[in-house]
This record gives C-alpha cells, sequence and structure tokens, in this order.
C-alpha cells in the first residue's frame, strides 16, 4: 500500500514573498541597531533616548517652513528697498509719535514716546498741565534702530502732585513737527 | 504523520508576509523618520521672548561653530544665479542685473567684510558687547533672512539687522554694512541690558502698549514686559505678533508683524529655549592674590619661578538661571574632562575635582556668587589652561562656559648686567687702586655690583662671581681668600630679588708682571650660567722693583740717640745702638714686617756682632715705619753687641723684602774696632 504523503510545496511567489519580508526585517533590523547604539536615528528621531551630547545649534538644512519665512523676509526687504522713495518724508510731513510708556514708578513719573522716524537732531517738549498748573520740560532726540525717542522724561512725583494731569508732548526737528497725548492720574 | 502535523502548523507564506511587513513597519517607524517641527507658537509670551541671560550668552558660539552653523544652513549657494528668479525677469542673476546692477551673489557662509568672514564679525560683536551670536545670527535671519538666502542681494547685507531703518523712510546709510549693523544693534541691546541712563527707550519694563502692525487701526494690547532682553526686542521691533501671525507659523495674516515672532521661531528652532534654564550661569571676574586678604594681585600669565606657590583665586560668578544657589549644593568643579582631577588641586579644596563651594550661603537668580580657593600654580615653566565649571552637587552640571585659569610660567633666567665695578687697594674700600701703578706682588680688593635681570632670586648659597672666558679659567690673580682658582666670591647679600642689585667683593693679587684681561660673571652654581656681558677687568702689572738709596747712618751709646758713638773705639761685649736711614728709590711700598735689614756680604751671612734684640742671626731689624713709599726714607734702628775679639771687623748690611727679592746692594756697611 502506498502511503500518500500530505506535503504542502511553497509555491514561487510565497519564495519572493519570504525573502522580501526577510531582506525588510533585516534592513529594519539595521536601523534599529543604528537608533539603539547612537541613541539617535539617521532620520534624527529615536526610540532609545537622546544621546547625552549638548547640541548648541540644528545643523540640519532650514525647513521648507524656515525657508518659506526667509523669503517672505527677503521679500518684504526688496519691497520696502523699492518703495523707499516714496516713504521718504516731505520736508513739512508731520512726524509720528505715538506715547508708548506712561507710568508712576516709584517716585518717579515715565513718559516714553516712539518717533516712526530716524531723526539726528530734534527736541521733545512735554507739557503737562492741570486746571491752571503747567509744567514743562524739553529733552532732546534720540534715535535708536529703527524709530526715535525722547532723551526723557523722568519727572519727580513731587514736582507734580497728585490728581490727573493732561500730557502732551511735542516734538520738532527742522521744519517738521509732531505730537501726542495722554493723561496721567499721579 | 508527526512530520505533517508540524507542517501543518506552519503559517502559510501570507501569514509570514504579513507578520513581517507589520514587524517592519514598527521597527523601521520606531528607527524613526524625523517630521518636521517648528516650535510651538502658542508657547510665545510677549511679555517675555528672551531671558536676559539668554541674550547676553555671549559664549555660546565660537566662530568655528558659527561657521558651521552658517554653512548647515545654506548648502548650495546659487553663486551665479542660475535658477529662475522667484520675482520674474529670467534668471536670477538676468532679475538682479536688471534691479540692482548685481549678477553674482555671496551666501552668508562665504561673505566677508573688511578681511572678517561674516561668523568673525558675529563672533567679535558678540565678544564686544557681550551679546549672544546666536542672538545675533537670528537678527540677521529675521531682519533679512541673510542665513537661509542662498542668493542674497548687497542690500541684504548693507542693512543686514535693519538697523537704522524705520518703517516709514529709507535706511539711515550712517548705519549701513553689515558689521556697522551688528555692532549698533548689539550695543542698542548691551545699553538696554545694562539699564543705561544714556539709552533712551520708548518701551520700558512694566506695561507698555504694544501694536500688532505699524497700523494703529490693527489694534494692539498691554504688555507687560518681564525683563530687560525683551525689553530690548520691542525697542528694536515695537510690534507683538497678533493671533492670526501667532496661528501662521512661519506665514503672514492679516495686520501680523512677524519680527519678534520670527525671531522666537528662528530662535527656537535652531537654539533651542530663549529662556535661561534652570541653572546656569555667566562668569563676572576671575581674579588671583598673594593672599587670602586679597591685598596684592598676581598676573597668572606672567608667573615666574619666582612667584608664590600657593595663590588664591576669586571668581564671581553671575546666577543667570531662575533657581537659587545655595553653598553646599553649588560647587566649582573641574571641567573639560568634568571632574578631572586637577594639577593646581590644594588641600583646602573640598576634594581633588572641587575648588570650593559658595562663599555667600545663597545667591538669588540675578546675583552674583563668589568663589575663593587657593591653587599651587604650576611648577613647570609653559602655559597650562585649567578649565573649571559650575556644578549643581547631585542635579547637574552647569552650561560649560569654557571658564579657565591660564598659567603662564616663564622659564627660569639667571641673567645679569653691570651696575658698575670698582678697586680699592683695601678691603674698608677707602682708597681707589691706581691702574697705572700696579706692581707686582701688590693686592686689590674688588667690588662689583650686579643687578639681577633674571626672574629668579639669588641666594648666597648658589649664586657666586665665576671666572670665564672660558668658564671656569684658572685666574692669575686669585688670592688665598677665593673658594677656588675659579671662584672670586659669593653674593655678599643673602638674597637679590629680580631687579634689585648684588654685590661681589674679592680680593685680587697681582702676583706676576704683564698685561691681563680676566673675564668674570656670575653664575648659579649647579644651574646655570648667567649671560656673558663681556664683563673684564684688565690690568698692567708692572715689575716689582727693589731698590734704595742711602740716606744716612749713624751709631748711638743707647737707644736714646742723645750721644753719638765712634765705632772704631768699641770694648768687647760693649752694646751699640745703631740707625740706617734708606730711601726708597724702587716702585714698591715697603711694608713694616716684610722689609727687613739683612746681612749682606754674602747675604744671609752669620754675623757675630747679633744682639739678643735682633729677629735672627741674619736680619737686624725691620723698618721702623708701617710703609714707606717710593720716595720716602725708612729707618731701620737695632742694637749690635761687639764680640770679645779684638781687631777690625766690617759687618755689611743691605735691604731684603722678604720672600720676594734683595734690594740692590749698595755695600752698606759699618766698621767696628775693638781694643
Amino acid at each position: 500500500m502506498k502511503i500518500k504523503r500530505n506535503k504542502q510545496k511553497l509555491s514561487q511567489n510565497s519564495i519572493t514573498l519570504l525573502v522580501i519580508v526577510i531582506i525588510l526585517l533585516a534592513t529594519a533590523g539595521f536601523f534599529a541597531t543604528y537608533a539603539y547604539i547612537n541613541k539617535s536615528s539617521i532620520f534624527g528621531w529615536s526610540p532609545f533616548g537622546t544621546k547625552v551630547i549638548e547640541t548648541k545649534f540644528n545643523t540640519e538644512k532650514p525647513t521648507d517652513e524656515q525657508k518659506m519665512g526667509g523669503d517672505q523676509i527677503k521679500q518684504d526687504s526688496i519691497e520696502k528697498e523699492a518703495t523707499q522713495d516714496d516713504n521718504t518724508n516731505a520736508p513739512s510731513s508731520p512726524i509720528k509719535v505715538t506715547i508708548t510708556a506712561n507710568t508712576v514708578n516709584g517716585p518717579t513719573y515715565q513718559v516714553r514716546a516712539r518717533i516712526d522716524d530716524i531723526l539726528s537732531e530734534g527736541t521733545c517738549k512735554i507739557t503737562l498741565s492741570q486746571n491752571d498748573k503747567v509744567l514743562t520740560k524739553e529733552a532732546a532726540v534720540q534715535p535708536t534702530a529703527n524709530f526715535s525717542t525722547c532723551a526723557g522724561f523722568d519727572i519727580p512725583v513731587s514736582e507734580l502732585g497728585s490728581g490727573s494731569w493732561n500730557v502732551k508732548i511735542i516734538v520738532t526737528s527742522t521744519e517738521r513737527t509732531g505730537d501726542a497725548t495722554t493723561v496721567i492720574n499721579i | 504523520m508527526q512530520q505533517l502535523s508540524l507542517i501543518s502548523k506552519l503559517p502559510s507564506a501570507k501569514q509570514l508576509l504579513y507578520v513581517g511587513i507589520i514587524l517592519a513597519s514598527i521597527i523601521v517607524s520606531l528607527a524613526g523618520f524625523q517630521t518636521s517641527n517648528a516650535a510651538d507658537l502658542s508657547q510665545f509670551k510677549a511679555g517675555r521672548i528672551i531671558d536676559d541671560s539668554v541674550l547676553s550668552d555671549k559664549g555660546s558660539l565660537s566662530a568655528n561653530e558659527i561657521q558651521s552653523f552658517l554653512n548647515s544652513k545654506v548648502t548650495n549657494c546659487d553663486t551665479n544665479g542660475t535658477q529662475t528668479s522667484e520675482y520674474g525677469g529670467g534668471t536670477r542673476a538676468q532679475w538682479g542685473a536688471a534691479k540692482y546692477g548685481q549678477s553674482t551673489f555671496i551666501c552668508i557662509k562665504n561673505y566677508s567684510e573688511g578681511g572678517k568672514s561674516a561668523a568673525q564679525i558675529i563672533y567679535d560683536t558678540a565678544q564686544e558687547f557681550q551679546i549672544s551670536p546666536k542672538v545675533l545670527i537670528v537678527l540677521l535671519q529675521k531682519e533679512q533672512a541673510l542665513i537661509t538666502d542662498t542668493w542674497p542681494l548687497n542690500i541684504q547685507y548693507r542693512s543686514a539687522t535693519g538697523y537704522g531703518c524705520p518703517d516709514t523712510a529709507p535706511c539711515d546709510s550712517q548705519y549701513y554694512g553689515l558689521t556697522n549693523q551688528l555692532r549698533w544693534s548689539a550695543r542698542m541691546f548691551r545699553a538696554i541690558l545694562n539699564n543705561s541712563p544714556t539709552w533712551y527707550t520708548p518701551y520700558l519694563t512694566g506695561n507698555n502698549y504694544i501694536q500688532y502692525n505699524p497700523t494703529a487701526s490693527c489694534g494692539g494690547s498691554t504688555v507687560y514686559i518681564e525683563n530687560r532682553a525683551t525689553q530690548a526686542m520691542y525697542n528694536y521691533t515695537p510690534y507683538q505678533p497678533n493671533q492670526g501671525a501667532l496661528a501662521a507659523g512661519y506665514g503672514t495674516a492679516n495686520c501680523g508683524a512677524y519680527g519678534n515672532r520670527n525671531f522666537w521661531l528662528y530662535y527656537n528652532d535652531w537654539f533651542g529655549s530663549t529662556y535661561a534654564p534652570s541653572y546656569r550661569w555667566e562668569p563676572s571676574t576671575q581674579t588671583a592674590y598673594t593672599d587670602s586678604s586679597l591685598s596684592t594681585p598676581i598676573d597668572l600669565n606672567n608667573l615666574t619661578p619666582d612667584s608664590q606657590k600657593r595663590i588664591y583665586i576669586v571668581l564671581r560668578a553671575k546666577n543667570a538661571g531662575t533657581s537659587t544657589w545655595y553653598k553646599n549644593a553649588i560647587n566649582l568643579g573641574t571641567s573639560q574632562q568634568q571632574n578631572r582631577i586637577s594639577g593646581i588641586y590644594d588641600q583646602t579644596w573640598l576634594s581633588q575635582s572641587r575648588a570650593a563651594t559658595l562663599s555667600e550661603n545663597q545667591v538669588a537668580p540675578g546675583d552674583y556668587g563668589t568663589f575663593k580657593f587657593w591653587i599651587n600654580r604650576p611648577p613647570n615653566a609653559g602655559t597650562i589652561k585649567e578649565y573649571f565649571n559650575v556644578v549643581a552637587e547631585g542635579v547637574t552640571w552647569l552650561n560649560d562656559m569654557g571658564q579657565h585659569f591660564t598659567f603662564n610660567t616663564q622659564a627660569p633666567k639667571y641673567s645679569w648686567s653691570s651696575e658698575g665695578q670698582t678697586a680699592f687697594t683695601d678691603s674698608s674700600k677707602q682708597s681707589n687702586l691706581n691702574y697705572n701703578q700696579i706692581i707686582a706682588g701688590d693686592r686689590a680688593y674688588m667690588v662689583v655690583r650686579a643687578k639681577n635681570t633674571g626672574n629668579v632670586t639669588w641666594s648666597k648659597e648658589s649664586i657666586n662671581f665665576a671666572t670665564i672666558g672660558p668658564n671656569n679659567r684658572q685666574s692669575t690673580v686669585a688670592s688665598p681668600e677665593w673658594f677656588s682658582p675659579n671662584r672670586a666670591a659669593t653674593l655678599k647679600e643673602a638674597a637679590v630679588i629680580p631687579g634689585a642689585t648684588g654685590t661681589f667683593e674679592f680680593w685680587v693679587d697681582f702676583s706676576k708682571a704683564g698685561t691681563f684681561r680676566e673675564y668674570f660673571s656670575p653664575v648659579a652654581e649647579g644651574i646655570s650660567w648667567m649671560n656673558d656681558i663681556g664683563f673684564y677687568y684688565e690690568y698692567t702689572v708692572k715689575p716689582a722693583v727693589y731698590k734704595w738709596e742711602p740716606a744716612g747712618q749713624s751709631a748711638y751709646l743707647d737707644a736714646t740717640k742723645a750721644q753719638a758713638i765712634d765705632t772704631k773705639d768699641l770694648a768687647a761685649g760693649q752694646r751699640l745702638y745703631l740707625q740706617i736711614r734708606a730711601k726708597n728709590v724702587g716702585n714698591v711700598t715697603w711694608y713694616k714686617n716684610n722689609l727687613n735689614l739683612a746681612t749682606a756680604g754674602p747675604q744671609n751671612r752669620l754675623s757675630s756682632y747679633q744682639d739678643s734684640t735682633w729677629y735672627s742671626v741674619n736680619r737686624p731689624a725691620s723698618i721702623t715705619e708701617n710703609t714707606v713709599k717710593p720716595g720716602d726714607i725708612g729707618t731701620f734702628e737695632f742694637w749690635v753687641k761687639v764680640p770679645a775679639v779684638n781687631g777690625t771687623r766690617r759687618e755689611y748690611f743691605n735691604l731684603v723684602s722678604e720672600y720676594n727679592a734683595w734690594f740692590n746692594d749698595l755695600g752698606l756697611y759699618y766698621d767696628f774696632k775693638t781694643i
């Protein structure tokens, strides 16, 4: 009697698939081993923790987002450059003044102004008024990075007394002038 | 059957494939493909854009690291503008030529100005104004995108940090140029960090109204500015991002302003947090003293072999973190390598790798702590750097600032210069030697003043005055007082510090006639010969001439010389007192006890007229004067005793310089007649 053997034959396709699986496993094993040893994958991230080396800076190429941000910055710069002649302030155009700080700091009343222009010369005059009381002080104009400011004003509270004061800063430079107002409660 | 059942349990090929794919996917994903993550802008705080210590961290990058960073951000620079222009007009070169007359583009990694690379300019500016080079890099990016730009225009370098560029007017030309721009920006940051009384700012720490956009109608809000670094940011770019700008990442939004947002984003993405860590420090000052009372500073860069062995160090450190430092918890440890056993360790240290703990009980963030400790300076010549870092024990090492002490120890140098040389006739140094009248047999007392021009203190035990030319030459004028024929003297002073003057004093004996030049130099015995400055004595020693002339001879009854006596009428046994006067007509001074009257005809004849007062049977007397110079007259006085022999005897005498020479024999004699 001939015994029939229940033999399963692996098809050609199955063998191919097995080879692919082995290659995939080997590849994955390589990357995993690399990541384990170096505590960092070839691609930057690792499940095995951070390698104890202090990195002072990111040495990778800029990301698309960073490049996009840079492109926008450059474009803004070029556009500003192109329109700079249009932006040139006319000799008689008003100076834009903004009061940025208006606060009592201990015994001192501090008021600051931003002048939206870089002025190499000029005068700031502050007038504080309360009913019939008027106090004026002057300071020079000081240019800074992208605008100018008044080289003042720190006013002793003792010179003012309590109550609400109207504050006006007038900036004058050559033939141009500008002002800003606010109120301070002492 | 058994085998068959086993085969039947094997997974199918398809099953194996699926399992494999799943496993591979899991492992590959674990191995990690990096996703691009920009910093989370929800963490942006308008009132705390950056901390003071982060803005001030001038040592955060070296010049080389800056260059490496710049290299990493532009891998392919379109120097010749061959790619298509983003702004139309053909290639970038064509567009640039048409628009700005510029067809080549130098990326910042290759850019230089005034002979310095951009990286070096950034580094130098950071050091000059104590501003973080990372901040300066980000500033260049947020203002002109110079860090990532692969084809930057000249106008971008011209206004690289946007300094002097108002929103409503052209940039001010007085601030043009990469170096100029960086320096003005850093100067301003430093002035604000220092709260300079001469640098007014529109925005102060505390509450300020900050707009969202240059257009006021876009609105704004009151921002409580928490620190000076953030104050500096707003005084540079006076706008805060609105919600739209924050939501847009690196993109744009309606009424948006992006300067401070982009600063924060780029900094976080490239360098990490803009906030100071819990533990962080900045070196303030480091000084070295000879004593713990800090009274005498010492320059570690100019140590000499003489310098004090133990040196007291005071290192002030700013607590630039957010945690309070406590004594015994915050120590100064050796670094590079951490916990290294120090070569300058002193027994007063906490351990061989811990120089000291804080002097103060506690140091709050922003305040300064002090580490005080002794070190033993490196014993050998050369330059040695010893690195230290602050360590929070059991917690963490703080940021390594590369803080070190440079010990520059000079090699021992033994050198001298002559401050004068004098020769005397005696050790009391009252009478100068006349170099033109040195006679063989004379002596001289030499005094040499030698300045210590080296860096080692001379000690009496080790510094001698020696013959040179050649070294250790046997001197022709060595006296018995010398240590040896090639060592004239040792230092007279116990010690002579560098810069001071020592003295050598010694006798020389001019024993031989002739002209001699004798070279000398100090020597550090067993250590080093000193520099040969060509120091010498030159002597011309004349031959000694022992010559005399008679100046008179007499005979007396006794030593009172009151009554002369006739030597031809003598009685046996009679004593008589003779006097001979002799003029020194030679060139040698006669000295008592050395210049004698001797019997002559023949020399050293045994005289039968010897008296008991004679020195010997052939030496009646020495001169009575202590010295008789050439030209002077010396006197010999002596008794003679007439022998008991009748008749006439002629007794000859002459002068003799003992051990030197007999004088010219003039046939001096006395005729004695005994009756």
